[in-house]
């Protein structure tokens, strides 16, 4: 029957184009583009997280000033100078910043 | 044994598994970009659907309730891609570029089967209505049901029968029209001589 020659040419020429697309790089681009917004948010989660930490740190020197008088009863030999204070404590809570956000990140990947 | 199309969408949507879901694409995206490109006739175009196809598939997966197959739940969000694609105005002149670099495409690259007959039968395809070509493809191509292609194309069943035979009527026509104008050449003789049996 005629109609049935139609489908089968039809259908030969699309097994054969669909065969041809089978192993090209379409599924990789697919991927790519469902995982951008993903990595949108992520990038976003990073920088707010930078900041912040960035922020907490330069609130030290302020709380640093405050301490003084308090920290100027204690001994020497019980702790550090303000300022290697401020600086170390500075240091410990952006590196406490950092690890958070890396956790986060590496939850969401 | 590897998990059906239904699994699948179950892991995607519940464990958020994107393995899952580009095994989806994997298993339909060569079927799906062949319909497209038949039914744009620019590949460019086609691919770009695809892909937004997928993207809104796996945005909306968590409308997909199992009662139609995934595969035509595919094709109808692809379709409705490609009308919408066609109602923008910045898509015609779009179209009509790329269907001019594909025809040239066609003439000049090789194969006997893309010089011959396959490019009969593309441009007797465009020649179709889009619902006549959307049909053909999906039923005498693709291989979807009628009920399938009802569901996706968002048309009565009495309506998907009516479009397959006057689309089926038309190519006959147009392949014949072909192979009775076609000079004999020594090259191309076998696959007019095919059209000619075939029809």
């Amino acid at each position: 029957m005629p109609s049935d020659n139609i489908e089968t040419l039809l259908r030969a020429d699309f097994d054969d184009l669909a065969g041809r697309l089978e192993n090209d790089r379409f599924v990789k681009r697919v991927q790519f583009k469902l995982t951008a917004r993903n990595r949108a948010r992520l990038g976003v989660i990073g920088l707010a997280g930078g900041l912040g930490a960035a922020f907490a740190a330069s609130q030290f020197a302020d709380l640093g000033r405050l301490a003084a008088p308090y920290l100027a009863e204690i001994p020497p030999s019980y702790g550090v100078g303000i300022d290697a204070a401020t600086q170390i404590s500075a240091a410990v809570v952006l590196a406490a910043a950092v690890i958070a956000t890396a956790l986060v990140l590496r939850q969401d990947a | 044994m590897s998990p059906n199309d239904v699994e699948l969408v179950a892991l995607a949507k519940v464990a958020q598994d994107n393995a899952a879901f580009t095994e989806l694409v994997r298993r339909h995206q060569a079927r799906l970009r062949a319909f497209l490109r038949r039914l744009c006739g620019s590949d460019h175009l086609a691919d770009d659907i695809a892909q937004e196809t997928f993207i809104k598939a796996h945005e909306r997966l968590s409308t997909f309730r199992g009662g139609a197959s995934f595969r035509s739940w595919l094709y109808a969000i692809a379709y409705r891609e490609f009308l919408q694609d066609r109602r923008r105005e910045k898509a015609a002149a779009r179209l009509k570029d790329a269907l001019q670099s594909d025809a040239t495409n066609i003439e000049s690259s090789g194969g006997a089967i893309e010089n011959g007959l396959s490019m009969d039968l593309r441009r007797a395809l465009l020649d179709l209505e889009e619902t006549e070509r959307a049909t053909l493809l999906l039923c005498d191509a693709a291989g979807l049901s009628h009920s399938e292609a009802a569901r996706v194309l968002n048309a009565p069943l009495g309506s998907v029968k009516t479009y397959i035979a006057r689309g089926r009527t038309k190519m006959r026509e147009a392949l014949t029209g072909v192979a009775e104008r076609r000079p004999p050449k020594a090259e191309t003789t076998a696959n007019h001589k095919g059209v000619m049996y075939a029809l």
